[in-house]
This record gives C-alpha cells, structure tokens and sequence, in this order.
C-alpha cells in the first residue's frame, strides 16, 4: 500500500465547489405499476381462491364424513325369493361398510345411512339387486317387498 | 406523523405466483372430478410416436402364460390348464392377477376365445369386499341373449342382476373365434373394445381401484393368450 502525502488530498472548500457544480444525477423514478392491471390480479386471486374453496367443499360433502355431515336415516324392507319365501338376504351400500343382514323373516333394516339419493342392494344367492333410495335425515324409507331372482336378468 | 411510502416492489410476482398456484389447484381439482387422465394421453401420444413404452408407460403387467404364480382364484373351482403359452380356463372362477395395476389402466388379452359354454369375461377393479371381491367385468356373453356386458359384483362377490351397460354385436359376429379384447378404465368411465372397435360403454362410480382378472363360469371353456396390463 503507497502512502500518501496529505497535501495530495483536495481541501473541504474544493469538494464542496465540486458538488455543488456537479450534482449527483436523480435517481429514477420507481417504476408505475398500472392500477387496473393489480386490481384485475387482485380479482383473479380472490375469484380463484373461491373455486378452490368450493371445489374443496363439494368433494368434502361427497366424501363419507362429509356425507353424514347431511344427517342419516335409514332403510327398511322385505327380501323374497320367487315363490314369495322371505330370504335372509344381505343388505348394503356397494363400496361403504354400511351392511345389514335381513331375519329369517326377510326383514332388514339398514340404518345411520347419510342422507341424500343411495344405491342400496339387496343381494341373495350372489345376485344383487340395485334400489335407488332417497334418504331424509332422522327418518326411515320402507322400499317394500324386494323379489329376489336367482339368475341374472337379461338385458 | 406521515406515513412511510409502500413501495410496489416484488408485488407482481407475489400475484403472479399465486396466480399460477390457484390456477394448478382448481386443474388438479377439476380433472379429480372427471375421467380425465393426463398419465393416460402422455402414453397414447407415447404409443402413436412408436416409440417403445418405457418409464411411465411401461407394461406393469406383462403375463405369458408360463406358469400361474402370479394368479389367484377367488371364486368356484375352474379348471386351469397351461399350454403353449395359452391359458385355458373353465366352469365357474374368477382368476385375479396378483399384481395391482393403475387406477386407471388398459387391460388387453391378444386372443380370447371361447371353445364353448355360456361366455368369459375381463375383470378389473377388484377389491376385497366382505369374504369375497367386489368389482367390475367385460364380457362376451353368448349366454346372457347373445351380448356384450359390463356388469358390476359387490359385496361377498355377489354379481348385480342388471349389468351396468350391454350391448348386441352384430349378427355375423363369431362368439367362438379367437377375438383380442381390450378393457380400458379411466376414472368412472369403462371402455371395451372387440378387434380394436369400440363396442361398448359404462359408467359407474362404486369402485375406484384394485386388481384385474379373467373370469369364466357355468360350463365355460375358453382360452387366454397374453394378458397385459398398460397405465
């Protein structure tokens, strides 16, 4: 590092002179963001964020949980076979574990179902048979005498 | 006391990405919703490229019929011979594959054929449901008024009455010539195709995954030559 002597620096009265003949340039102005450009962002977000929520919603309303947070009810009936014989049959909801077995009698009763439309089926010697119910929370729907062929129905 | 000016500054990037961040969530959201599935298209563009499948788009399945390890029945007893690379399969089964394949997946037998009897059928989505599976078929059903039928089984494997869908194949269709089947599920949505036409189509909502399979029943013979599973 090389010394300096300190008659090499300029005196205070110079520096001075020199800022004052060449002022230090402006600094540029912050950049003008358009108003309308933030306030449709702002909309965008704010409607997007809506249809995530309801999206969110929807698929917790159609999840199990959600479903009984609707209420439930239940689903009474009686299973026969062809010659009018009551059957013990099973009753269920295909893909829940809500499942009930029918008496020697044939009667059944399927209860704390969620509410709203369910496809209910009572099956009997491997053939199932499929009843869409209507479900009204606290109340229970009889869906009568359930006839139970043991072939399958053709088409 | 005046208040200090907020700059603008960075607050474009912040919406811009949160922009981008709300627009991903709602399409994720959506296609959940509906039986679209981009795996599914990424392997068509794949396939009409000719280019090998690999990766994503790879077989998970790939079965010849050499022995029948990777199989399990859950219903009846059938009769199950292995020949030339063939499986024949007869009277009441249900044969699943033990491997677990995509939600939604292409299920393909090069050359089914039914020697005689009522019909055999493509089982897919099978799960276990009570002391048996649940799940979905594709049939040839020459003994259910000379169709071709989706049908659902639920609980302790018992088959709904009604199939799902079911359609009349044209008069000149031989039931008892070799055919390539193939199932295709994306989603809600069924698709089988006879000889690579589109024959028939169901909907259903009930069974989301789970294993695929061959089913035959009442005094069914038929045979099964290449069964493979594609994402």
């Amino acid at each position: 590092m090389t010394k300096k002597n300190i008659s090499e620096f300029p005196s205070l009265a110079e520096v001075q002179e020199k800022v004052e003949n060449n002022p230090l340039p402006e600094a540029p102005e912050p950049k003008k963001v358009n108003k309308t450009t933030r306030w449709l962002a702002r909309w965008l977000i704010a409607a997007l964020a809506l249809i995530v929520l309801s999206l969110t919603a929807f698929r917790y309303l159609r999840s199990p949980s959600g479903q009984l947070l609707l209420g439930s009810g239940s689903v009474t009936g009686l299973a026969v076979n062809t010659n009018q014989q009551p059957v013990a049959a099973e009753v269920f909801i295909p893909g829940s574990d809500y499942f009930a077995q029918a008496g020697a009698d044939g009667l059944f009763e399927l209860g704390n179902i969620p509410a709203g439309v369910q496809s209910v089926v009572v099956a009997f010697d491997g053939i199932g048979h499929e009843i869409q119910v209507e479900i009204e929370a606290g109340k229970t729907v009889n869906i009568g005498t359930i006839k139970l062929e043991t072939t399958q129905v053709p088409p | 006391m005046k208040q200090p000016h907020r700059r603008p500054a960075g607050q474009g990037s912040v919406e811009f990405i949160l922009i981008i961040g709300l627009i991903s969530i709602v399409a994720v959201l959506l296609l959940s919703q509906t039986s679209f599935s981009v795996s599914n298209l990424f392997c068509q563009i794949v396939e009409s490229f000719n280019m090998q499948s690999k990766g994503l788009c790879a077989a998970v399945v790939k079965e010849e019929f050499a022995s029948l390890e990777n199989w399990t029945n859950v219903w009846g007893s059938p009769s199950l011979n292995l020949s030339n690379g063939k499986l024949c399969m007869g009277k009441d089964g249900r044969l699943l594959n033990k491997t677990k394949p995509p939600d939604d997946c292409h299920i393909t037998v090069d050359k089914a054929q039914l020697n005689s009897g009522s019909g055999y059928g493509i089982m897919f989505r099978m799960t276990q449901s009570g002391n048996n599976y649940a799940g979905y078929t594709f049939q040839v059903d020459p003994g259910l008024n000379k169709r071709f039928v989706f049908r659902r089984y639920d609980r302790n494997g018992s088959e709904l009455s009604t199939p799902l869908s079911s359609v009349a194949p044209p008069n000149n269709f031989n039931w008892n010539a070799p055919h390539k089947v193939e199932v295709v599920a994306v989603g809600t949505k069924f698709q089988a195709y006879m000889d690579g036409v589109l024959v028939l189509t169901a909907s259903d909502s009930t069974y989301s995954s789970g294993q695929a399979g061959l089913r035959t029943w009442d005094s069914t013979e038929a045979c099964f030559d290449n069964f493979t599973i594609t994402p």
